[in-house]
């Protein structure tokens, strides 16, 4: 076989929030025609495989999506196992979905190892005129919460890229730092990829 | 920036085992996300991507969309040639969907989501999961441009 492994950094990362928020599209390149469903997506996506160049490394993303397991309000343990960051996301056009970023949280600081990197994206910025959660709002529920935030568009193409840029940053500055032979934690780099999930969603 | 082409418009003979020599693309319209880079995939010939049992209730309106093809492709011959990998980590960007009630995994755009571009065979782990994990790409589906 060839070479097997061709990157420096491999992270698992999860999407996490209430069902509709637009989570799949945030992993989806929005372009010129218009998105027609497949086969594919009546199956369900499990997993994506993004890859990235960070400070002249290549980091390989491993992005699960809840996949319709946010209808029963929790995700197991299970699927938190081996992750690495989380990406807490909510609708600025739904108050609801904002408000049970706290739930999300919490069921996040419950399952996910400590020191999980996390992110909070009020997705769908791009549709002002239906908004019902201000940028205000969701940098003060950032900052009670500890994690940082950004307001993002899948449709519109507005800090997608970044969002996951940012969080993969800090994922490899929190893994550079366990790796210096001074520190003594040691953090668990390998994600998990055994693990299927029931049931798709997408926006 | 060269054009991106067919397999069959760069090779005059396909070769077992080899390794590919250009970066692979999503070849549908619009897309072009980057599937997989130079010196990772190895030709072989394998089973065609199975047509799965799809859930019935969508199945004629998919059908209508985007899988025509693929129901053409899939009545001659029984194998076809693939980009072999090992490891899911070997792609640079793809999407991996559920197991199917067969055990297939289909393999899909990571940035438009279509597909299939391949599959993943659970089955050939064997029951003890120790078999040989392969994951497929379609060597005649994907694009393909010099470096």
């Amino acid at each position: 076989m060839a070479s097997s492994r061709n990157y420096d950094i491999l992270i698992k990362l999860l999407l996490i929030g209430d069902s509709g928020v637009g989570k799949s599209c945030l992993l989806l390149r929005f372009s010129e025609d218009s998105f027609t469903p497949s086969f594919i997506t009546t199956i369900g996506i499990d997993f994506k495989i993004r890859t990235i160049d960070l400070d002249g490394k290549r980091i390989k993303m491993q992005i699960w999506d809840t996949a319709g397991q946010e209808r029963f309000r929790t995700i197991t343990t299970a699927y938190y196992r081996g992750a690495m960051g989380i990406l807490l996301v909510y609708d600025v056009t739904d108050e609801k979905s904002f408000n049970n970023i706290r739930n999300w949280f919490a069921n996040v600081e419950q399952h996910a190892s400590e020191g999980v990197n996390k992110l909070l994206i009020g997705n769908k910025c791009d549709w002002e005129e239906k908004r019902a959660v201000s940028t205000e709002q969701g940098k003060a529920l950032a900052n009670e919460l500890g994690i940082p935030f950004i307001e993002a568009s899948a449709k519109a193409n507005i800090n997608v890229e970044e969002a996951f840029v940012s969080l993969a940053r800090q994922i490899k500055q929190r893994v550079d730092l366990a790796s210096e032979p001074q520190q003594s934690g040691s953090v668990d780099i390998g994600g998990g990829s055994k693990n299927s999930n029931g049931g798709s969603k997408c926006c | 920036m060269g054009e991106k082409v067919q397999y069959e418009d760069l090779v005059e003979n396909i070769v077992d085992g080899t390794v590919n020599a250009h970066k692979l693309y999503c070849p549908y319209n619009n897309c072009s996300s980057l599937i997989l880079s130079p010196g990772v995939g190895v030709l072989q010939r394998r089973p065609k991507i199975p047509k799965e049992q799809f859930p019935s209730k969508n199945i004629e309106e998919v059908r209508s969309q985007d899988t025509k093809e693929t129901i053409e492709e899939l009545s001659d011959e029984d194998s076809e040639i693939f980009w072999v990998l090992t490891d899911p980590f070997q792609f640079d960007n793809l999407g991996f969907s559920k197991s199917s009630t067969t055990g297939i995994k289909y393999l899909a755009c990571a940035d438009c989501d279509r597909g299939p571009l391949g599959y993943h065979d659970s089955n050939t782990l064997g029951e003890d999961g120790k078999g040989k994990a392969e994951y497929l790409l379609s060597a005649t589906k994907v694009l393909y441009k010099q470096i």
